[in-house]
């Protein structure tokens, strides 16, 4: 037993302490100072503190010459009840709603995490400062360290050679079932790379089987004593990279799938929404004549558009719904959202100019929708509106009147989701009424107006379908008695990303007060921040497969280390050192670690890319998408790797540790 | 006692330059003390029974010098041969090796005197199965991380002082136990330690194969300067060593 260092303690409480420190000076600092959201700055600060943790625990095994562990104990539990205190008096926001501070047993947690966190992390630092010989004599080498882990593994080029085309085969048969079965679907934009690459894989993939077969064929023939036993660790070594790689490769398609699912949502929001909204905190906006140029002359704002909203009542015959309805500019909106392309019938512009919206005949839906529309049974909508004012022309007008007064009617654009509610096809008279109305005799009376539905959207999204009706600005300005008032302006900018620094630098160009902006991500928070948890709670969950592979590894060394009980005290007696001893261990479980990572890497990609090319299908009536949407990100993809590399790290270091501290004669005793 | 002769470089043959000197007989003429044992105990615990394997063993090997260890089995060679190779710790007592109380030294100070002053050559071969005898043989220059290329060129001209010039691609599996042994003897004085410590290196060899290790040893030693102890249960093997030691009462004496 080594003797306690309470210099170690002193330099661990000092690097503890301090690490703590920047971590909340970088949270105020970043919070205060950037732009960034608060999620972003939560991940800086604690990251930096993680790494912090690190580096400290690599330092203190050097000051400690060891792994110092009941030093750095010591440091973490004091640092834990510091961290209480200090938190106490700082006050953080609460992570309930209930409160607006953090009480005394969130508090707790805070600390109780910090304290376990620093312990762990200052933990591993310390393993890498024993890696590389803990202060003594540095050794960074692994020369022969890794040619003693590769022959443990078995790790021959052929052998490398063999897992490596096992995991290309995998792979590449997803890929090329992906490629297959989207021809055989009727897609016929594949490139030959892409033909050659899938069949290529899936010409492996057969090979690794009639390969596997004529093997035990030829075992089979062979006499017991001719065949090749393999010891039980290098079967183990097998499992442990194949459940790396299934952990990865689970991990990395929900992740996509997940991103996908989130992207899609965000192409729907944005597709009709704008990226951000300039607003006041009064309620005259009259000057946005003015304001607009100044708006457009910021960097990167690529569209602005003035918009007005409401809530009203739209009514058709007895058929009556609540509805948003938004004041547009016809001519300019294009530049903020996708509206004017979201047109399955009708055309925006006629919003401005009614005169074009046709009478007495129904206007086709757009060609093509049928395929395009993916939402609800499109052919049961369709008859319900398009087919059935076909048929029955009289019912559009709603009341008995003349051409010319229909032809007069201002328009307007309706959801689709809101068209079938209503039964209205383009052309038909539909009744605004809004509450806000003047008194009369009998008290309010509400104010109602009758419009011609000009177009029907399709945005993807059945909330916005439902709700959202459109009529142009002029419009809605004298149906709300607004004069030249509006709400606010529409914004678009070249990055989405960059939205809120951009809203930002705009209510900067105004010189504040009493302008205001707000971005897509803070006008969609709930929706968004739900989608972000759950995949935070599917990638913690999914954490767990690859935590058990890890648990493989670990057992796997465990067994290498009492196989290998004889050979350690042989290199022990010819001066391997400790570290040496450890770094052999530590190098054959990152290389299980590695190879699984790469292979589930590879095998999550391509299964991405298979279900993209194949298409899932998803009941697009529950869903409102037709195919399970994947959207492959390399900063998660990388992500994956890193956590997935780490935890086999772990997985190594107390069997290594274990190992290193054998004593040399324990493997000589034996015999 | 002989000052250490410290550092990390590549060792000189023989310890200090008189050690290696032929006398008129042809036997090198012993050095200053290079391993002294003062009163070291060692005892194991078996379940709640103590076992005193050593009870005050104390004894001096000068640099150079060639001996023998004798004793019925299970009175403690082994163990002794551990403790003196700073392979076990002692319960008490001190290892004095080049004047370096061996047992106060830190993990890697000791690592550092096993790979470079002391030589292995234990019972049963304990050479690495899935290296080469060639690879074999170049360990210890690359744990002391010499160049791959020098450790290799050391253990070749090693294997071929032990006559196994021809054999360095094979792997032990496909060595015989006698080849074996030798490849063990080569792999422990590649390095040119001053000590060689071997425990029963013929023990489970044919008598004739078992001879022709022991004269090797004697050879090496003659030709190398480096001091030995060989366990041995054969007598007539260690009646031909220059100093005879037995182990009596978990104590050394010397036979004669």
């Amino acid at each position: 037993m080594k003797k306690f260092s309470p210099l170690a303690l002193g330099v661990a409480l000092l690097l503890f302490g301090g690490a703590f420190g920047a971590q909340l000076a970088l949270r105020t600092w970043l919070g205060a100072r950037t732009l960034f959201s608060s999620d972003a700055v939560l991940a800086l600060s604690f990251g930096a503190e993680a790494l912090l943790f690190l580096v400290s625990g690599f330092a203190i095994s050097f000051v400690g010459r060891g792994a110092a562990v009941r030093e750095q104990l010591g440091a973490s539990l004091l640092l834990g009840v510091g961290a209480f205190f200090t938190l106490r008096k700082i006050k953080p926001p609460s992570f309930s709603y209930d409160h607006f501070f953090a009480t005394d047993p969130e508090l707790v947690i805070l600390a109780a995490v910090t304290c376990l966190a620093a312990f762990l992390l200052g933990l591993w630092g310390a393993s890498c400062g024993l890696l590389v010989g803990a202060g003594r004599h540095t050794d960074l080498s692994f020369s022969y360290e890794a040619g003693i882990a590769r022959t443990h593994l078995r790790l021959t080029r052929g052998t490398l050679a063999r897992i490596v085309w096992i995991g290309l085969s995998v792979a590449g048969g997803f890929y090329g079932a992906g490629v297959v079965g989207s021809w055989l679907q009727g897609a016929r934009d594949i490139f030959l790379w892409q033909w050659a690459l899938g069949l290529g894989g899936l010409c492996s993939l057969l090979a690794l089987i009639v390969d596997r077969v004529l093997q035990r064929l030829r075992d089979g023939k062979l006499l017991p004593g001719q065949k090749k036993r393999r010891p039980a660790t290098v079967v183990m070594t097998f499992i442990s990279i194949a459940g790396v790689a299934v952990g990865v490769t689970a991990l990395t398609v929900v992740l996509a799938v997940m991103s996908g699912f989130e992207a899609d949502l965000k192409k729907k929001i944005l597709g009709t929404n704008a990226h951000a909204m300039l607003l006041k905190y009064t309620n005259d906006f009259s000057e946005w004549q003015k304001v607009l140029p100044q708006v457009t002359a910021v960097p990167g704002v690529t569209g602005a558009s003035p918009f007005i909203l409401n809530e009203v009542m739209i009514a058709h015959k007895e058929a009556l719904t609540g509805s948003e309805l938004k004041g547009i500019d016809p001519a300019t909106v294009g530049s903020v959202s996708e509206l004017p392309r979201q047109t399955i019938a009708g055309e925006l512009a006629w919003i401005a100019d009614p005169a074009k919206i046709p009478v007495g005949k129904a206007v086709s839906p757009r060609a093509g929708i049928n395929s395009e529309l993916a939402g609800p049974d499109v052919d049961q909508y369709l008859e319900d509106t398009f087919e059935r004012r076909k048929n029955h022309p009289e019912e559009g007008a709603g009341h008995a009147l003349d051409p010319d007064a229909l032809a007069k009617m201002p328009g307007i654009c309706i959801g689709k989701e809101m068209s079938h509610q209503l039964r209205v096809w383009i052309g038909d008279a539909v009744n605004i009424i809004t509450p806000l109305g003047e008194s009369g005799p009998t008290g309010i009376v509400p104010r109602s107006k009758t419009f011609r539905v000009a177009c029907i959207l399709y945005s993807g999204m059945y909330e916005y379908d439902m709700k959202f009706a459109y009529i142009s600005i002029a419009e809605a300005q004298s149906f709300f008695r607004l004069k030249d008032n509006i709400t606010g302006l529409e914004l678009k900018f070249t990055d989405v990303d960059a939205a809120r620094a951009n809203g930002r630098r705009i209510v900067a160009a105004l010189k504040g007060f009493p302008y205001r902006a707000k971005d897509w991500s803070e006008l969609n928070r709930n929706l968004f921040s739900a989608l972000k948890l759950e995949k935070l709670a599917m990638a913690i969950i999914l954490t767990f497969i690859v935590l058990v592979a890890c648990f493989n590894i670990l057992s796997t060394l465990i067994m290498l280390v009492l196989e290998k009980t004889k050979e350690i005290s042989i290199l022990k007696s010819m001066g391997a050192r400790d570290a040496s001893i450890m770094k052999i261990f530590v190098v054959e479980g990152v290389t299980i670690g590695a190879l699984g990572t790469g292979i589930g890497l590879l095998v999550g990609l391509s299964l991405c890319s298979f279900i993209e090319r194949f298409g899932l299908r998803l009941d697009p009536d529950v869903y409102y998408i037709s195919n399970l949407p994947v959207t492959v990100e390399p900063g998660q993809f990388g992500l994956v790797a890193a956590i997935a590399l780490c935890l086999t790290y772990l997985a190594t270091l107390y069997p290594a540790i274990k190992a290193s501290h054998l004593s040399p004669v324990d493997g000589l005793r034996e015999e | 006692m002989a000052e250490p002769t410290g550092g990390t470089d590549v060792p000189a043959a023989t310890g200090d330059g008189a050690a290696s000197k032929p006398d008129a007989f042809g036997q090198p003429v012993p050095g200053p003390a290079l391993l002294e044992a003062r009163a070291v105990h060692k005892s194991y615990w078996m379940g709640q029974k103590e076992i005193h394997v050593l009870r005050g063993a104390s004894f001096t090997l000068r640099a150079g010098e060639m001996a023998s260890l004798v004793g019925p089995s299970g009175v403690g060679k082994s163990t002794f041969l551990h403790v003196m190779g700073t392979l076990d710790p002692p319960t008490a007592g001190q290892v004095f090796i080049d004047g370096k109380d061996a047992f106060t030294l830190g993990e890697e100070e000791l690592s550092l005197l096993r790979n470079r002053s002391i030589g292995f050559v234990f019972q049963f071969h304990y050479l690495l199965p899935e290296f080469t005898a060639l690879q074999n043989t170049a360990m210890p220059g690359l744990i002391h991380r010499l160049p791959k290329a020098e450790s290799e060129a050391r253990a070749r001209a090693m294997l071929e002082l032990v006559g196994l010039g021809h054999r360095l691609d094979h792997k032990p599996g496909e060595l015989s136990g006698g080849e074996q042994q030798r490849v063990a003897l080569a792999r422990a004085l590649v390095l040119k330690p001053r000590l060689l410590l071997a425990d029963e290196p013929t023990g489970n060899l044919d008598e004739a194969t078992g001879e022709g290790i022991h004269q090797l040893l004697v050879e090496l030693n003659q030709k190398l300067g480096i001091a030995a102890i060989v366990v041995t249960h054969n007598v007539r093997l260690a009646e031909k060593m220059p100093r005879r030691l037995q182990l009596k009462d978990g104590a050394v004496v010397d036979a004669g």
